[in-house]
């Protein structure tokens, strides 16, 4: 690098090793981090225990129109924000929107995080095999996955959301088609990681003395595969909650009446006019937890990766 | 000779990914249960009408011949039904949609203007400004300048394509009260106002994909600084100015131009979030509004359509990542 050595006395620490161990010293060595990383567990701590705040808060999901003014707007100032409504609520139907918030983050959370660990996982698994056997079974995830990365996703993603029966549980169709999506990505990355791995004497010596494929792959390479596998999947994890909120707002995601952070914003649209705190909570929400995973996915990155230092 | 296979090979790929996605396309769309006949019936629909209308649309035989005459109607067009009735679709025939009695193809490139108008404006400001902006950050490592683009670039990765636009609505529209709020002016019928009405969305647009590439160019350009091949430029005697222009910039726009290809190549098969948003009636809106009606015919072509143009941009990357770097046209 073109950085002169540090003469500070001050000598780069190696990679960390572990996920806590990267998390720890990344919110340690930044308050910006420090801060993201609260943001991620308070929404997460919302997202889990929504009915005993939504219960505290003294508030259902269901339709309340006296908390609404003559003219259906919510009542009150900022959109009805209230000791009793503490996000205010809905136009019209008067549904309490903090509980439409925390009940959303519910929904959002588990198809972000399930579709993340199916992807890794799927990816994990063929990118690992595709670098470790080679051969024909090589060229064919290679070039499967380079269709699915020259896929529409996004576009085959809202047809099939449109005629996808109503039966299937939808939560369950979007962790799936997401995570479907999502493993060319990881396994790329696996994929490289395993083929300059699987040439280092330590595998080969695992191999000569009898090691099986299986214990290859679980002793001997998946220990070092662990960092470039936090460090995709957890930059994966806004992704997939920013796309499950996409097709909510586009109508393709989860049917209502179970609440989604997109389709709330998609309602709140029409009356950005005239209620914008409707449009604001979800839509707050909805960047801040993106915001937040990214920036402490950008930092476990720098920790794991000592070459990444400073890429931003 | 070798320029020649390099273009076939990448023309054959791009032939075989589209049979393949056209394929898996058919398959979820008409396996699961959904019946575009049954909307076409009218009530009170009689079993003779549903038969009558599915044969007519020639859903009454299996998939599979389904799909192959899917397949010959793009080479040779169809015919739906017989006598009097009968609709002629001629090739390239990419189906045909019987709730509003018009070509798939027809509809979809009645509206390619939009999305082609918004992408392509879109693509020109964020390539310049996304590279610009990550060039020079890595140059300025470390000031203010680098800091502030940095983090306004995570905000524009982490944020939603439909709040950035709403964002952008508020601001210019509503606040500054420059620009229309949305709708299209065809560009054959006034240029002005038809920049006037795209503004917004092109920053908007814009600035969400100028984030990624800005993060992306910094990245790259830091480490390509730290090859061997800057310093022995910078050995030659060659101005800092020509070393990052010419050497350092070359290497750091490959992988920017590969993400590029499917960035763009998505985006003009219609802008779906933002023409919502922005109400134009490009290829985006009419895939949501085929979502709602369940037009299952637009649905497919539309999915289709967006593969197409994903596949050929990408197979154009290719060629200029040739053009651009010497060790590609070996492989």
């Amino acid at each position: 690098m073109s950085d002169p050595l540090p003469l500070g006395g001050e000598v780069t620490p190696g990679a960390a090793r572990s996920l806590p161990a990267a998390l720890w010293r990344a919110i340690r060595r930044d308050a910006w981090t420090l801060t993201c990383a609260i943001i991620v567990v308070a929404i997460v701590l919302l997202a889990v225990g929504a009915d005993l705040w939504v219960a505290i808060e003294g508030q259902d999901l269901n339709e309340n129109i006296e908390a609404l003014g003559p003219d259906g707007l919510p009542a009150g100032p900022l959109g009805g924000v209230s000791a009793d409504h503490w996000f205010g609520v809905q136009p019209l139907r008067g549904i309490d929107l903090f509980a439409l918030v925390a009940y959303g983050a519910r929904v959002s959370l588990l198809v972000g995080l399930g579709a993340t660990v199916l992807a890794t996982v799927l990816g994990v698994l063929i990118g690992a095999s595709a670098g470790y056997i080679g051969g024909w079974w090589d060229r064919v995830v290679s070039w499967a996955s380079d269709v699915m990365l020259g896929f529409p996703s996004l576009v085959f993603m809202i047809a099939l959301g449109a005629v996808a029966p109503i039966e299937f549980p939808r939560q369950l169709l979007l962790i799936v088609v997401l995570g479907i999506f999502g493993w060319p990505r990881v396994a790329r990355i696996v994929r490289a990681q395993v083929l300059s791995l699987s040439k280092r004497n330590f595998v080969s010596a695992s191999r000569v003395m009898g090691g099986g494929t299986w214990h290859v792959f679980t002793r001997q390479l998946l220990p070092n595969l662990w960092a470039p596998i936090i460090i995709v999947s957890s930059l994966t994890i806004p992704s997939m909650i920013g796309n499950e909120a996409a097709l909510s707002f586009l109508g393709a995601g989860v049917l209502p009446p179970t609440p989604s952070w997109g389709r709330t914003i998609s309602d709140a649209i029409d009356y950005f006019e005239t209620d914008p705190m409707y449009l604001i909570f979800p839509g707050l929400m909805l960047f801040l937890i993106t915001l937040a995973f990214n920036v402490v996915g950008d930092s476990i990155r720098d920790e794991l990766d000592p070459k990444s230092k400073g890429r931003g | 000779m070798r320029v020649v296979k390099f273009v076939a090979g990448r023309f054959a790929g791009m032939v075989v990914v589209l049979l393949i996605v056209s394929f898996i396309t058919f398959l979820v769309f008409y396996v699961l249960p959904s019946e575009p006949a049954q909307l076409a019936c009218g009530r009170p629909c009689s079993p003779q009408a549903l038969e009558l209308a599915r044969e007519f649309m020639g859903y009454n035989v299996p998939w599979y011949q389904q799909y192959f005459d899917f397949l010959g109607g793009i080479f040779t067009g169809r015919t739906f039904g017989s006598g009097p009735s009968a609709i002629h679709c001629p090739a390239p025939c990419f189906g045909y949609d019987f709730q509003n009695n018009a070509e798939v193809l027809d509809q979809i490139l009645d509206r390619v203007e939009v999305s082609f108008s918004v992408a392509i404006g879109a693509a020109i400001i964020w390539m310049v400004a996304g590279v610009g902006l990550g060039v020079l950050s890595a140059l300025k490592r470390g000031t203010p300048l680098d800091r502030i683009t940095m983090a306004v670039a995570m905000a524009g990765v982490s944020m939603p394509a439909y709040l950035a636009g709403m964002l952008g609505i508020t601001i210019f529209a509503f606040g500054l009260d420059v620009v229309p709020k949305n709708g299209y002016v065809p560009i054959g019928e006034d240029v002005v106002q038809w920049a006037w009405h795209l503004v917004t969305p092109w920053l908007v647009l814009a600035f969400l994909h100028a984030a990624i590439y800005a993060r992306l160019t910094r990245g790259q350009m830091l480490e390509t600084l730290g090859e061997d091949f800057i310093r022995t430029a910078r050995a030659k005697g060659l101005t800092e100015r020509r070393v990052v222009g010419r050497h350092a910039l070359r290497n750091v726009l490959l992988p920017v131009v590969t993400v590029f290809g499917v960035d763009l190549g998505l985006l003009l098969a219609g802008t779906v979030i933002t023409e919502r948003i922005f109400s134009m009636p490009g290829v985006g809106m009419l895939l949501v509004d085929s979502i709602r009606s369940l037009n299952l015919p637009i649905l497919l072509g539309v999915t289709l359509f967006a593969a197409l143009l994903v596949t050929v941009v990408n197979f154009l990357v290719d060629l200029f990542y040739g053009v651009l770097d010497p060790r590609a046209r070996l492989t």
